[in-house]
């Protein structure tokens, strides 16, 4: 998360005991913003193929999932107004209410093809579970409680994304299809944990905020997704990731 | 492309409290016996279950019909 943007107030109140340090401050505030703008937009994503899933005990399934994501959004966005920072980013309800997102940019507009819901399902929906587990021990009491109930309801997530994938890739056309668009995704999925030993990040994690770094959380991450893609003859080899073209404040490839 | 497998029918079976019955409460058509959980998750949320099941219909022996 990024701590650098001199558009946050740096002035920490004394009642607010959860961290007087400006970085760690600032760094929480960016978590929840990316949190809640991820699963705002994923659950937007889903909501538009809601009548294009190939069943209808498929689509029914995809839109409970749209609405749990939508839920978790919802439960997310009243911290920013707790979080004692001046301007802080305000809840999204339709998506156009301010010009700046916080979300990876494969989440920003409509999807083509009934595998990037798939895509995403495997891939954008875990690396936001792998946060929340994050912070299930998090000192953030009000953050730590909206977080708990996430991962339980994405374990249906995860089984019905399993499905889905198996469902493309036994065809050799639908696993081609489905590994084009996680080529596409998955470079930025990973740079979502962010880099190594990311300042803000580490001032999360020094205050207890936060369990893990970037690197636990981006490993943990693959050890979680990989192996069903590969067990689907999927490839998930991404090469060297372009950091140059990472924002760091938005946590999405510009 | 098609994109889904083969379906076959499970049953959905739950109760709400643990001294009720078990009623049959539904179908899903499922290709795998871990979309039959979560299609009958998701589609027979009417109430807060105590246990629901889902058996595939094929594997079910039919003891007495009557037309």
């Amino acid at each position: 998360m990024s701590a650098s943007e001199s558009e946050l107030d740096r002035v920490v109140p004394e009642e607010w005991s959860v961290t007087d340090d400006d970085e760690g401050l600032a760094a929480l505030v960016n978590l929840v913003v990316v949190l809640a703008d991820s699963k705002f937009f994923l659950g937007r994503r889903f909501s538009d193929w809601l009548s294009g899933g190939p069943s209808l005990e498929s689509a029914v399934a995809l839109a409970a999932i749209a609405q749990e994501e939508l839920g978790h959004a919802r439960a997310l966005y009243p911290l920013l107004e707790e979080l004692p920072l001046v301007d802080t980013p305000g809840p999204l309800q339709r998506g156009a209410e301010r010009e700046r997102k916080y979300c990876m940019s494969c989440l920003s507009k409509p999807w083509e093809w009934w595998a990037d819901v798939v895509a995403a399902l495997i891939l954008v929906d875990p690396a936001l579970t792998m946060l929340f587990r994050a912070l299930e021990n998090s000192r953030y009491v009000d953050l730590r409680q909206r977080a708990a109930r996430v991962p339980s309801e994405e374990v249906f997530h995860r089984k019905y994304a399993d499905g889905r994938v198996r469902d493309l890739a036994r065809t050799a056309q639908g696993r081609q299809t489905l590994q084009r668009r996680i080529d596409w995704m998955l470079p930025e999925v990973l740079m979502w944990f962010g880099p190594s030993r990311e300042p803000g990040v580490a001032a999360l994690k020094s205050q207890g905020l936060i369990e893990f770094d970037n690197d636990e959380m981006r490993d943990a991450f693959q050890t979680d997704v990989f192996p069903i893609l590969e067990e689907n003859g999927l490839c998930v080899e991404v090469g060297e990731l372009p950091w140059e073209r990472w924002n760091s404040l938005q946590r999405r490839l510009g | 492309m098609k994109a889904e497998r083969d379906q076959e029918y499970y049953d959905v079976f739950a109760r709400r409290k643990a001294e009720e019955p078990l009623e049959h409460v539904g179908t899903v058509g499922a290709s795998e016996p871990s979309d039959a959980e979560v299609f009958a998750f998701k589609l027979y949320d009417q109430w807060k279950w105590t246990e629901q099941f889902v058996a595939r219909r094929a594997d079910i022996i039919e003891v007495v019909h009557t037309p």
